[in-house]
């Protein structure tokens, strides 16, 4: 049984502003590409491996950063993190994680939209578990990186962390096509079911890839796997006006 | 994977002397004053195969390395057998380096992961034009995962994997390649003043995003004239292309 502050976690009513964003296929369904739920279907398999696996691994690294139990500092000052005298510990210095986000988000305006949702995220975060090990994040921090600390602080493992990451963009896309098309919510509910079960190993090669980037304490081993088409239209979508969604 | 070639050819241009070894397949030669061109010999990539070129640019030297023809990934005798070509370039200040090879078609049951890895100094800069094609005509195409990564003083600017797979619905579909036979990039490393665009026309959806850092990459993915088309464009600066 998970912890279950995690339910919260990967609750949508949670306040981290994942509504306004579609997971890209906004983009998609504006040029006529996507119109029936195997669409969307669809969609979800070129993105989840592949630019989905990217960010569960960066979630996952961070969780794995601070130990599966981030809310215990004498865990961190055991891992070697500096202690601040004060009882606190200063956590893992986040800024070659940051950096490898963005070389792996090519596309500026979806880093602005991970930062955005980071920042969203945060400040659910520090309300709900003000022990969260966010020192060092800065105010714009990745999104990625701000659930694997959330995962960590609710009692999470990295697993957990990336199964949150794929949760979030499975169910970004889905919602995001039933308003977007006006396609039946049972049918899109089934594809949603559909796409994490087919994309379920995505989460442990995911929580793999993290865990061990952590452990060697080298951002660049996380994934860099990519699909073309979904990157530019992320970018047209970025320029285009009267959008419903911001990403 | 009897009878694979494993060659690492090198290049470098350092006080304004030009050298180079080459490693059959990979044939280098020089072309102009600051340009060298790869010639392959013999056939392939086949699968199994493990090319090599490795860059070393000094302080403000400028180099162009172009390829000769494009190159054709062939499965070679066991098909599903991966075949690389890894180019490596280190850039001291201000060096300069531009790496346009001629498209790359992955033919059926061809599996091709090359990689560019680019190691830039302060001011240095670099463009990389690349374009893969999926099959020859008549075919879907094999598998490709090309990997790009490049830094500028030791500061990660991209890294980014493509995947591509004539055979796989997910790849080929609406996310992935979206049914197109090709795809291609052009990535700037340095020079940063490549601002957002994009467009799209019967035969292709290009867009162009600067990078966290100083840099730019170009995405193009249609016809295999659309996406030459836009490259084209592109190593031109200054030059917009037609948006429809």
């Amino acid at each position: 049984m998970p912890a279950p502050e995690l339910w919260l976690l990967a609750d949508s009513r949670l306040p981290t502003g994942g509504h306004a964003h579609s997971g890209g296929i906004e983009s998609a369904v504006r040029r006529g590409l996507v119109r029936a739920p195997d669409d969307v279907a669809a969609w979800l398999s070129g993105r989840v491996p592949t630019a989905g696996l990217v960010t569960a691994a960066a979630a996952a690294a961070a969780c794995a950063l601070l130990d599966s139990r981030g809310d215990d500092p004498s865990a961190l000052v055991a891992r070697e993190f500096p202690s601040r005298g004060d009882g606190t510990t200063t956590g893992p210095d986040w800024e070659p994680w940051d950096a490898a986000i963005s070389a792996r988000t090519p596309v500026a305006a979806l880093r602005e939209v991970s930062r955005q949702q980071g920042r969203a995220m945060l400040r659910t975060v520090r309300a709900a578990w003000p022990h969260a090990a966010v020192t060092g994040l800065g105010t714009r921090p990745h999104q990625a990186l701000v659930l694997g600390v959330a995962t960590a602080a609710a009692g999470g493992t990295p697993t957990d962390a990336a199964g949150l990451a794929v949760h979030h963009l499975v169910g970004q896309v889905c919602s995001a096509a039933v308003r977007l098309l006006g396609l039946d919510p049972l049918a899109l509910a089934g594809v949603h079911a559909r796409a994490l079960t087919a994309h379920g190993p995505v989460v442990g090669k995911a929580a793999d890839a993290g865990t061990t980037a952590a452990g060697a304490a080298e951002a660049d081993l996380l994934p860099t796997a990519t699909t073309p088409l979904p990157e530019v239209l992320a970018v047209l979508h970025a320029r285009s006006e009267g959008a419903l969604f911001a990403s | 994977m009897t009878g694979a070639v494993l060659a690492a050819a090198r290049v470098s241009l350092v006080d304004g002397r030009l050298t180079w070894t080459s490693a059959p397949p990979v044939v280098l030669r020089r072309t102009g004053p600051s340009r060298v061109h790869v010639v392959a010999v013999g056939g392939g990539p086949l699968g199994g195969d493990r090319l090599r070129l490795e860059i070393d640019l000094g302080p403000g030297e400028h180099l162009a390395v172009h390829s000769a023809a494009a190159t054709v990934v062939q499965p070679g005798r066991e098909p599903g057998t991966e075949a690389s070509f890894d180019v490596e370039a280190r850039l001291a200040e201000q060096a300069d380096l531009v790496w346009v090879p001629e498209p790359t078609v992955v033919c059926d049951g061809a599996v091709w992961a090359p990689s560019v890895r680019i190691d830039a100094a302060a001011r240095a800069t670099a463009r990389v034009v690349e374009q893969v094609v999926l099959g020859r005509a008549g075919q879907r195409g094999g598998r490709c995962s090309s990997s790009v990564h490049a830094s500028v003083e030791g500061r990660c600017l991209l890294a980014a994997t493509t995947v591509l797979d004539g055979t796989d619905p997910a790849l080929t579909g609406i996310g992935g390649t979206g049914g197109a036979r090709s795809a291609g990039t052009v990535v700037r490393v340095g020079a940063g003043d490549e601002g957002e665009d994009g467009g799209t026309d019967d035969d292709v959806f290009w867009a162009r995003s600067p990078l966290e850092g100083p840099g730019s990459i170009l995405s193009a993915v249609g016809t295999v004239r659309g996406v030459a088309r836009v490259l084209a464009a592109e190593t031109v600066p200054r030059v917009a292309v037609s948006a429809g």
